[in-house]
Protein backbone atom coordinates (compact mmCIF):
# COMPACT_ATOMS: atom_id res chain seq x y z
CA UNK A 1 0.00 0.00 0.00
CA UNK A 2 2.75 2.59 0.98
CA UNK A 3 4.60 1.96 -2.59
CA UNK A 4 1.50 2.20 -4.65
CA UNK A 5 1.14 5.62 -3.06
CA UNK A 6 4.55 6.23 -3.03
CA UNK A 7 4.23 5.05 -6.68
CA UNK A 8 1.31 7.76 -7.10
CA UNK A 9 3.82 10.59 -5.60
CA UNK A 10 6.10 9.71 -8.22
CA UNK A 11 3.54 10.02 -10.79
CA UNK A 12 2.19 12.84 -10.11
CA UNK A 13 5.27 14.55 -9.36
CA UNK A 14 6.48 13.91 -12.86
CA UNK A 15 3.10 15.12 -14.28
CA UNK A 16 3.79 18.14 -13.06
CA UNK A 17 7.43 17.95 -13.90
CA UNK A 18 6.60 17.61 -17.57
CA UNK A 19 3.75 20.78 -17.32
CA UNK A 20 6.67 22.72 -16.43
CA UNK A 21 8.83 22.05 -19.34
CA UNK A 22 6.11 22.13 -22.22
CA UNK A 23 7.46 21.06 -25.65
CA UNK A 24 8.25 23.22 -27.95
CA UNK A 25 7.84 22.54 -31.63
CA UNK A 26 11.46 23.61 -33.47
CA UNK A 27 12.12 24.94 -36.95
CA UNK A 28 10.68 27.88 -38.77
CA UNK A 29 7.58 26.25 -40.57
CA UNK A 30 7.75 23.69 -37.57
CA UNK A 31 7.18 21.28 -40.31
CA UNK A 32 9.93 19.62 -42.06
CA UNK A 33 9.44 17.56 -45.37
CA UNK A 34 11.58 15.61 -47.30
CA UNK A 35 10.55 13.93 -50.48
CA UNK A 36 11.63 10.90 -52.90
CA UNK A 37 10.61 11.81 -56.57
CA UNK A 38 12.09 9.88 -59.81
CA UNK A 39 13.75 13.36 -60.64
CA UNK A 40 15.78 12.46 -57.40
CA UNK A 41 19.45 11.90 -57.96
CA UNK A 42 21.00 8.79 -56.03
CA UNK A 43 23.38 9.26 -53.29
CA UNK A 44 25.20 6.33 -54.40
CA UNK A 45 25.26 4.61 -57.51
CA UNK A 46 27.06 0.93 -58.83
CA UNK A 47 27.05 -1.12 -62.08
CA UNK A 48 24.65 -3.17 -59.23
CA UNK A 49 22.32 -0.64 -57.99
CA UNK A 50 21.45 2.86 -56.69
CA UNK A 51 21.07 4.33 -53.28
CA UNK A 52 18.74 7.05 -52.86
CA UNK A 53 18.81 9.24 -49.35
CA UNK A 54 17.17 12.42 -49.06
CA UNK A 55 17.30 14.22 -45.66
CA UNK A 56 16.72 17.54 -43.69
CA UNK A 57 18.07 18.88 -40.86
CA UNK A 58 16.17 20.08 -37.56
CA UNK A 59 18.22 22.26 -35.11
CA UNK A 60 17.46 23.30 -31.80
CA UNK A 61 18.15 27.19 -31.63
CA UNK A 62 20.10 27.28 -28.56
CA UNK A 63 20.90 30.10 -26.39
CA UNK A 64 25.12 30.89 -25.93
CA UNK A 65 26.66 30.04 -22.70
CA UNK A 66 28.17 33.60 -20.88
CA UNK A 67 31.63 34.27 -21.36
CA UNK A 68 32.05 32.80 -17.60
CA UNK A 69 29.76 30.08 -18.51
CA UNK A 70 31.98 29.14 -21.61
CA UNK A 71 35.36 29.51 -19.28
CA UNK A 72 33.47 27.17 -16.77
CA UNK A 73 33.08 24.50 -19.28
CA UNK A 74 36.81 24.54 -20.64
CA UNK A 75 38.39 24.38 -17.58
CA UNK A 76 35.98 21.68 -16.04
CA UNK A 77 37.10 19.22 -18.82
CA UNK A 78 40.16 18.56 -16.91
CA UNK A 79 38.07 17.06 -14.15
CA UNK A 80 37.21 14.62 -16.29
CA UNK A 81 40.42 13.06 -18.43
CA UNK A 82 39.74 11.24 -21.62
CA UNK A 83 36.75 12.94 -22.84
CA UNK A 84 36.64 13.37 -26.49
CA UNK A 85 35.36 16.60 -26.64
CA UNK A 86 37.47 20.05 -26.35
CA UNK A 87 35.00 21.31 -23.60
CA UNK A 88 32.21 20.22 -21.14
CA UNK A 89 29.11 20.41 -23.30
CA UNK A 90 26.75 23.35 -23.04
CA UNK A 91 23.98 21.39 -23.94
CA UNK A 92 23.85 18.71 -21.50
CA UNK A 93 21.96 14.52 -21.85
CA UNK A 94 19.15 16.11 -19.58
CA UNK A 95 19.02 19.59 -20.97
CA UNK A 96 16.80 18.71 -24.41
CA UNK A 97 14.86 15.72 -25.20
CA UNK A 98 13.01 15.51 -28.79
CA UNK A 99 10.19 14.12 -29.75
CA UNK A 100 9.39 13.67 -33.62
CA UNK A 101 5.67 12.74 -35.38
CA UNK A 102 6.28 11.59 -38.81
CA UNK A 103 3.87 10.17 -41.68
CA UNK A 104 5.31 8.04 -44.64
CA UNK A 105 3.60 8.58 -47.60
CA UNK A 106 3.77 6.20 -50.78
CA UNK A 107 1.86 8.73 -53.68
CA UNK A 108 2.19 5.87 -56.48
CA UNK A 109 0.14 3.65 -57.12
CA UNK A 110 2.61 0.35 -56.76
CA UNK A 111 4.35 -0.70 -53.34
CA UNK A 112 7.67 0.64 -51.95
CA UNK A 113 10.12 -0.20 -49.60
CA UNK A 114 11.18 2.87 -47.63
CA UNK A 115 13.79 3.22 -44.81
CA UNK A 116 13.05 6.37 -42.72
CA UNK A 117 16.44 6.97 -41.26
CA UNK A 118 17.08 9.54 -38.13
CA UNK A 119 20.83 10.47 -36.75
CA UNK A 120 21.71 12.74 -34.32
CA UNK A 121 24.05 15.45 -33.32
CA UNK A 122 25.63 17.13 -30.59
CA UNK A 123 27.29 20.44 -30.01
CA UNK A 124 30.65 17.89 -31.23
CA UNK A 125 29.38 15.65 -33.58
CA UNK A 126 27.36 14.36 -36.25
CA UNK A 127 26.72 10.50 -36.76
CA UNK A 128 26.77 9.67 -40.52
CA UNK A 129 26.46 6.18 -41.68
CA UNK A 130 28.95 5.12 -44.20
CA UNK A 131 28.11 3.07 -47.32
CA UNK A 132 29.84 -0.14 -47.44
CA UNK A 133 30.35 -0.52 -51.52
CA UNK A 134 31.52 -4.25 -53.08
CA UNK A 135 32.29 -5.58 -56.49
CA UNK A 136 29.04 -6.90 -57.86
CA UNK A 137 26.98 -6.25 -54.87
CA UNK A 138 24.49 -3.29 -54.40
CA UNK A 139 25.82 -0.66 -51.97
CA UNK A 140 25.34 -1.39 -48.61
CA UNK A 141 24.40 1.29 -45.68
CA UNK A 142 25.26 0.75 -42.57
CA UNK A 143 22.58 1.29 -39.34
CA UNK A 144 21.86 4.55 -38.95
CA UNK A 145 20.83 5.90 -35.26
CA UNK A 146 17.50 5.07 -35.43
CA UNK A 147 15.55 3.47 -38.29
CA UNK A 148 13.02 1.41 -39.80
CA UNK A 149 12.10 -0.05 -42.79
CA UNK A 150 8.36 -0.11 -44.13
CA UNK A 151 6.36 -2.01 -46.64
CA UNK A 152 4.12 0.68 -47.98
CA UNK A 153 1.21 -0.38 -50.42
CA UNK A 154 0.24 2.16 -52.90
CA UNK A 155 -1.32 5.15 -52.04
CA UNK A 156 -0.61 4.36 -48.63
CA UNK A 157 -0.10 6.41 -45.49
CA UNK A 158 1.35 5.45 -42.00
CA UNK A 159 1.89 7.95 -39.02
CA UNK A 160 5.15 7.06 -36.42
CA UNK A 161 6.10 9.08 -33.20
CA UNK A 162 9.74 8.48 -31.85
CA UNK A 163 10.09 9.10 -28.46
CA UNK A 164 12.08 10.61 -25.95
CA UNK A 165 14.05 7.42 -24.32
CA UNK A 166 15.04 6.62 -28.37
CA UNK A 167 16.82 9.75 -28.70
CA UNK A 168 18.41 9.81 -25.12
CA UNK A 169 19.67 6.21 -26.49
CA UNK A 170 21.02 8.04 -29.52
CA UNK A 171 23.17 10.66 -27.64
CA UNK A 172 24.35 8.07 -25.63
CA UNK A 173 25.30 6.30 -28.68
CA UNK A 174 26.91 9.45 -30.51
CA UNK A 175 28.97 9.72 -27.43
CA UNK A 176 30.26 6.28 -27.02
CA UNK A 177 31.17 6.02 -30.73
CA UNK A 178 33.50 8.68 -31.00
CA UNK A 179 35.12 7.59 -27.51
CA UNK A 180 36.81 5.09 -29.37
CA UNK A 181 34.13 1.98 -29.64
CA UNK A 182 35.50 -0.20 -32.32
CA UNK A 183 32.21 -0.68 -33.90
CA UNK A 184 30.30 2.09 -34.20
CA UNK A 185 27.52 0.18 -36.60
CA UNK A 186 27.28 -2.52 -33.52
CA UNK A 187 26.45 0.32 -31.13
CA UNK A 188 24.00 2.41 -32.72
CA UNK A 189 21.56 -0.87 -34.09
CA UNK A 190 18.46 -0.18 -32.42
CA UNK A 191 18.51 -3.33 -30.58
CA UNK A 192 21.54 -2.99 -29.00
CA UNK A 193 20.99 -0.82 -25.53
CA UNK A 194 23.97 1.13 -24.01
CA UNK A 195 22.59 0.18 -20.37
CA UNK A 196 22.57 -3.53 -20.61
CA UNK A 197 24.90 -3.74 -23.89
CA UNK A 198 29.15 -5.18 -22.32
CA UNK A 199 30.45 -3.98 -25.20
CA UNK A 200 29.20 -0.06 -25.30
CA UNK A 201 29.70 0.50 -21.55
CA UNK A 202 33.26 0.23 -21.18
CA UNK A 203 33.26 3.60 -23.96
CA UNK A 204 30.70 5.33 -22.69
CA UNK A 205 32.16 8.41 -21.83
CA UNK A 206 31.73 10.03 -18.20
CA UNK A 207 29.97 12.85 -19.67
CA UNK A 208 27.23 12.63 -22.33
CA UNK A 209 26.47 15.73 -24.42
CA UNK A 210 22.86 15.86 -25.18
CA UNK A 211 21.37 16.16 -28.97
CA UNK A 212 21.22 19.87 -30.69
CA UNK A 213 19.22 18.28 -33.57
CA UNK A 214 18.45 15.35 -35.77
CA UNK A 215 18.82 14.82 -39.42
CA UNK A 216 16.13 12.17 -40.14
CA UNK A 217 15.37 11.43 -44.35
CA UNK A 218 14.11 8.68 -46.28
CA UNK A 219 16.54 5.83 -47.74
CA UNK A 220 15.53 3.50 -50.60
CA UNK A 221 16.91 1.98 -52.84
CA UNK A 222 14.13 2.35 -56.14
CA UNK A 223 12.77 6.07 -56.74
CA UNK A 224 9.36 6.81 -56.01
CA UNK A 225 7.10 9.18 -55.31
CA UNK A 226 6.90 9.03 -51.38
CA UNK A 227 6.88 11.92 -49.25
CA UNK A 228 7.82 12.07 -45.20
CA UNK A 229 6.14 14.63 -43.36
CA UNK A 230 7.86 15.47 -39.84
CA UNK A 231 7.60 17.80 -36.51
CA UNK A 232 10.37 17.52 -33.99
CA UNK A 233 9.11 18.64 -30.37
CA UNK A 234 11.68 19.53 -27.95
CA UNK A 235 11.16 19.68 -24.14
CA UNK A 236 13.42 22.39 -22.78
CA UNK A 237 14.43 20.79 -19.16
CA UNK A 238 17.80 22.96 -18.87
CA UNK A 239 16.21 26.16 -20.26
CA UNK A 240 18.47 26.61 -23.04
CA UNK A 241 16.64 27.64 -25.94
CA UNK A 242 16.90 30.83 -27.59
CA UNK A 243 13.54 32.49 -27.92
CA UNK A 244 12.79 34.67 -31.00
CA UNK A 245 14.87 37.05 -31.46
CA UNK A 246 17.79 36.23 -29.06
CA UNK A 247 21.55 35.37 -29.98
CA UNK A 248 22.03 31.61 -31.09
CA UNK A 249 24.77 29.77 -30.72
CA UNK A 250 26.59 28.85 -34.18
CA UNK A 251 27.96 25.26 -33.98
CA UNK A 252 29.71 23.38 -36.75
CA UNK A 253 29.40 19.65 -35.62
CA UNK A 254 32.28 17.54 -37.40
CA UNK A 255 30.91 14.32 -38.97
CA UNK A 256 31.48 11.48 -37.58
CA UNK A 257 31.51 8.22 -39.95
CA UNK A 258 30.71 5.03 -38.71
CA UNK A 259 33.42 2.62 -38.17
CA UNK A 260 33.19 -1.13 -39.23
CA UNK A 261 36.24 -3.41 -38.01
CA UNK A 262 38.04 -5.28 -40.78
CA UNK A 263 37.18 -8.43 -40.51
CA UNK B 1 -66.77 9.53 49.26
CA UNK B 2 -63.66 11.37 48.02
CA UNK B 3 -65.01 11.31 44.91
CA UNK B 4 -68.11 12.99 45.25
CA UNK B 5 -66.45 15.93 47.22
CA UNK B 6 -64.05 16.28 44.35
CA UNK B 7 -67.01 16.44 41.89
CA UNK B 8 -68.95 19.21 43.87
CA UNK B 9 -65.66 21.00 44.69
CA UNK B 10 -65.35 21.37 40.44
CA UNK B 11 -68.90 22.10 40.20
CA UNK B 12 -68.37 25.09 42.28
CA UNK B 13 -65.20 26.07 40.84
CA UNK B 14 -66.90 26.53 36.80
CA UNK B 15 -69.85 28.25 38.60
CA UNK B 16 -67.58 30.88 39.86
CA UNK B 17 -65.28 31.30 36.87
CA UNK B 18 -68.94 31.60 34.07
CA UNK B 19 -70.49 34.14 37.04
CA UNK B 20 -67.13 36.49 36.93
CA UNK B 21 -67.18 36.38 32.72
CA UNK B 22 -70.36 37.74 32.80
CA UNK B 23 -69.57 40.81 35.05
CA UNK B 24 -66.68 41.79 33.30
CA UNK B 25 -69.00 41.91 30.57
CA UNK B 26 -71.49 43.72 32.02
CA UNK B 27 -70.17 47.26 31.37
CA UNK B 28 -69.44 47.15 27.52
CA UNK B 29 -73.02 45.39 27.44
CA UNK B 30 -74.57 48.30 29.78
CA UNK B 31 -72.87 51.22 27.23
CA UNK B 32 -72.91 49.86 23.66
CA UNK B 33 -70.21 48.55 21.70
CA UNK B 34 -67.47 50.87 20.78
CA UNK B 35 -64.84 49.25 18.27
CA UNK B 36 -61.57 50.40 18.31
CA UNK B 37 -60.39 51.88 14.96
CA UNK B 38 -58.38 50.10 12.92
CA UNK B 39 -54.24 51.38 13.48
CA UNK B 40 -53.03 51.91 9.80
CA UNK B 41 -49.74 51.97 11.18
CA UNK B 42 -49.47 48.61 12.66
CA UNK B 43 -48.28 45.32 11.21
CA UNK B 44 -50.59 43.02 12.94
CA UNK B 45 -50.98 39.92 11.13
CA UNK B 46 -54.65 40.10 11.47
CA UNK B 47 -54.78 43.23 9.48
CA UNK B 48 -52.56 42.44 6.15
CA UNK B 49 -54.33 42.46 2.88
CA UNK B 50 -55.87 39.21 2.32
CA UNK B 51 -54.04 38.86 -1.03
CA UNK B 52 -49.75 38.95 -1.34
CA UNK B 53 -48.15 41.50 -3.27
CA UNK B 54 -47.99 40.52 -6.81
CA UNK B 55 -44.00 39.86 -7.71
CA UNK B 56 -42.48 42.21 -10.26
CA UNK B 57 -39.41 42.05 -11.99
CA UNK B 58 -38.95 44.94 -10.17
CA UNK B 59 -38.17 43.34 -7.56
CA UNK B 60 -34.91 41.58 -8.45
CA UNK B 61 -32.02 42.78 -7.49
CA UNK B 62 -29.79 45.25 -9.76
CA UNK B 63 -26.62 46.47 -9.85
CA UNK B 64 -23.47 44.24 -9.48
CA UNK B 65 -23.24 40.43 -10.32
CA UNK B 66 -21.17 37.76 -11.05
CA UNK B 67 -21.99 34.60 -13.69
CA UNK B 68 -20.26 31.46 -14.17
CA UNK B 69 -21.02 29.51 -17.56
CA UNK B 70 -19.77 25.82 -18.44
CA UNK B 71 -20.77 24.20 -22.31
CA UNK B 72 -19.37 23.62 -25.11
CA UNK B 73 -17.64 25.17 -28.25
CA UNK B 74 -16.40 24.42 -31.80
CA UNK B 75 -14.79 25.78 -34.98
CA UNK B 76 -16.01 26.76 -38.28
CA UNK B 77 -13.16 27.38 -40.51
CA UNK B 78 -10.00 27.86 -39.95
CA UNK B 79 -9.34 25.59 -37.28
CA UNK B 80 -12.43 24.43 -37.03
CA UNK B 81 -10.76 21.92 -39.90
CA UNK B 82 -8.18 20.45 -37.93
CA UNK B 83 -9.42 20.77 -34.14
CA UNK B 84 -12.56 19.59 -32.52
CA UNK B 85 -14.81 20.52 -30.09
CA UNK B 86 -14.34 20.64 -26.58
CA UNK B 87 -15.78 21.94 -23.22
CA UNK B 88 -15.30 26.12 -22.41
CA UNK B 89 -16.09 27.87 -19.23
CA UNK B 90 -16.72 31.55 -18.25
CA UNK B 91 -16.90 33.69 -15.58
CA UNK B 92 -17.97 36.95 -15.73
CA UNK B 93 -18.04 39.90 -13.59
CA UNK B 94 -20.42 43.15 -14.48
CA UNK B 95 -23.01 45.45 -13.48
CA UNK B 96 -26.87 46.34 -14.00
CA UNK B 97 -27.42 49.74 -14.87
CA UNK B 98 -30.78 48.96 -15.58
CA UNK B 99 -33.10 45.51 -15.61
CA UNK B 100 -32.63 45.47 -19.24
CA UNK B 101 -28.90 46.52 -19.74
CA UNK B 102 -25.75 45.68 -18.51
CA UNK B 103 -22.07 45.77 -18.74
CA UNK B 104 -19.68 42.76 -17.86
CA UNK B 105 -16.24 41.50 -18.29
CA UNK B 106 -16.15 37.77 -18.84
CA UNK B 107 -12.91 35.57 -19.19
CA UNK B 108 -13.25 32.26 -21.55
CA UNK B 109 -11.26 29.20 -21.65
CA UNK B 110 -11.71 26.25 -23.63
CA UNK B 111 -9.95 23.33 -24.56
CA UNK B 112 -9.85 21.41 -27.79
CA UNK B 113 -8.27 18.17 -29.29
CA UNK B 114 -6.71 17.88 -32.79
CA UNK B 115 -8.16 15.63 -34.96
CA UNK B 116 -5.46 16.42 -37.89
CA UNK B 117 -4.04 13.87 -39.92
CA UNK B 118 0.08 13.17 -38.07
CA UNK B 119 2.37 15.20 -37.81
CA UNK B 120 2.25 16.22 -35.50
CA UNK B 121 0.58 13.26 -33.33
CA UNK B 122 -2.83 14.33 -31.57
CA UNK B 123 -2.07 17.08 -29.28
CA UNK B 124 -4.71 19.93 -27.57
CA UNK B 125 -4.78 23.50 -26.87
CA UNK B 126 -6.45 26.12 -24.98
CA UNK B 127 -8.77 29.08 -25.91
CA UNK B 128 -8.11 32.34 -23.62
CA UNK B 129 -10.80 35.45 -24.24
CA UNK B 130 -10.92 38.43 -22.19
CA UNK B 131 -14.12 40.59 -23.31
CA UNK B 132 -16.13 43.56 -22.54
CA UNK B 133 -20.18 42.65 -22.95
CA UNK B 134 -22.78 44.68 -23.44
CA UNK B 135 -25.84 42.87 -23.30
CA UNK B 136 -29.54 44.12 -23.79
CA UNK B 137 -32.47 42.11 -21.86
CA UNK B 138 -36.05 41.66 -23.28
CA UNK B 139 -38.19 40.55 -20.37
CA UNK B 140 -40.90 38.06 -21.37
CA UNK B 141 -42.88 37.33 -18.13
CA UNK B 142 -42.39 37.75 -14.88
CA UNK B 143 -39.47 35.03 -15.03
CA UNK B 144 -37.97 34.65 -18.66
CA UNK B 145 -36.42 36.88 -20.34
CA UNK B 146 -34.20 37.03 -23.06
CA UNK B 147 -30.93 38.91 -23.76
CA UNK B 148 -28.53 39.92 -26.68
CA UNK B 149 -24.76 40.65 -26.12
CA UNK B 150 -22.32 42.58 -28.28
CA UNK B 151 -18.76 41.44 -27.05
CA UNK B 152 -15.12 42.42 -27.84
CA UNK B 153 -11.81 42.14 -26.61
CA UNK B 154 -8.66 39.78 -27.07
CA UNK B 155 -7.69 36.43 -26.65
CA UNK B 156 -5.56 33.61 -27.92
CA UNK B 157 -4.31 30.01 -28.30
CA UNK B 158 -1.82 28.17 -26.07
CA UNK B 159 1.20 25.99 -27.26
CA UNK B 160 2.33 26.28 -30.73
CA UNK B 161 0.70 23.25 -32.11
CA UNK B 162 -1.54 25.65 -34.36
CA UNK B 163 1.35 27.07 -35.82
CA UNK B 164 2.40 23.52 -36.84
CA UNK B 165 -0.93 23.92 -39.25
CA UNK B 166 -0.09 27.35 -40.91
CA UNK B 167 -1.88 29.41 -37.87
CA UNK B 168 0.90 31.38 -37.56
CA UNK B 169 -0.20 33.79 -35.37
CA UNK B 170 -2.28 31.51 -32.91
CA UNK B 171 0.04 31.97 -30.24
CA UNK B 172 -0.14 36.26 -30.00
CA UNK B 173 -2.85 37.94 -28.50
CA UNK B 174 -5.52 39.00 -30.79
CA UNK B 175 -8.82 40.93 -31.58
CA UNK B 176 -12.13 38.50 -30.60
CA UNK B 177 -15.49 39.65 -31.47
CA UNK B 178 -18.89 38.54 -31.83
CA UNK B 179 -21.86 38.11 -29.91
CA UNK B 180 -24.45 35.84 -28.11
CA UNK B 181 -28.03 35.47 -27.19
CA UNK B 182 -29.62 34.12 -24.26
CA UNK B 183 -32.45 32.83 -22.55
CA UNK B 184 -33.15 33.74 -18.56
CA UNK B 185 -34.93 31.99 -16.34
CA UNK B 186 -35.00 33.93 -12.99
CA UNK B 187 -35.80 32.35 -9.35
CA UNK B 188 -38.05 33.52 -6.97
CA UNK B 189 -35.61 35.15 -5.15
CA UNK B 190 -34.14 38.55 -6.07
CA UNK B 191 -30.42 37.72 -6.48
CA UNK B 192 -30.51 34.12 -8.85
CA UNK B 193 -30.87 33.21 -12.18
CA UNK B 194 -29.94 30.20 -14.43
CA UNK B 195 -30.14 30.56 -18.47
CA UNK B 196 -28.56 29.72 -21.54
CA UNK B 197 -26.24 31.33 -24.05
CA UNK B 198 -26.17 30.60 -27.72
CA UNK B 199 -22.71 32.73 -29.07
CA UNK B 200 -20.49 33.15 -31.81
CA UNK B 201 -17.29 35.18 -32.03
CA UNK B 202 -14.46 35.34 -34.60
CA UNK B 203 -10.81 34.70 -33.89
CA UNK B 204 -9.01 37.35 -36.74
CA UNK B 205 -5.98 35.83 -35.37
CA UNK B 206 -6.37 32.06 -35.89
CA UNK B 207 -6.35 32.92 -39.91
CA UNK B 208 -5.25 29.93 -41.64
CA UNK B 209 -2.77 30.10 -44.74
CA UNK B 210 -5.40 30.76 -47.35
CA UNK B 211 -6.67 33.38 -45.49
CA UNK B 212 -9.98 31.43 -44.03
CA UNK B 213 -10.62 32.28 -40.53
CA UNK B 214 -11.67 30.56 -37.33
CA UNK B 215 -15.38 31.66 -35.96
CA UNK B 216 -16.06 30.11 -32.67
CA UNK B 217 -19.64 29.01 -31.58
CA UNK B 218 -20.52 27.88 -28.26
CA UNK B 219 -23.13 27.12 -26.09
CA UNK B 220 -23.22 27.55 -22.54
CA UNK B 221 -25.68 27.66 -19.31
CA UNK B 222 -25.04 29.65 -16.99
CA UNK B 223 -25.85 30.52 -13.08
CA UNK B 224 -26.07 34.30 -12.33
CA UNK B 225 -25.87 36.15 -8.97
CA UNK B 226 -26.92 39.61 -8.55
CA UNK B 227 -25.50 41.31 -5.08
Amino acid sequence: MRASCRAAWIVCALSLGACADPQEYIGDGKLYQVALTPATVPALQTEEGGLYIVETHAEAPIRPPSAAELRDLQSGVSRYPGLPFARLPWIEREDFAFLVDFSLSNLDDRPHDIDVIINGLNEFHEYVPAVIEQEEEEPIPLHSQWEKRYRLAARQRISITVREEEFDEMAVDLATVVNGAPSSDQIVYFENKSYDDPRSQPYIPKVIPGLIGLRLGIRSTAAGNVLLEASVRLRDAGDKLAEDGEPRMQLMPEPFESVVPET
Amino acid sequence: MPDARHNLLGVLLFNGLAAGLLLSAAPAAAHGLELEPVDQTRLDVERLPPEALPATRDMYHVGWHMRAELGGQGFAGGIGRIASAGPVAHVAVGYELTGWFLLALDFGLGMHGSDAPPPPAASAFQTYTALAQARFTLPLGLRSALWLSADGGAGFASGDFLQTWGFSRAGKIGAVYGGALGFDWHFLNPHHSIGLKAGGHLYPNLVAQNNERSLALEGTAYLKYVF
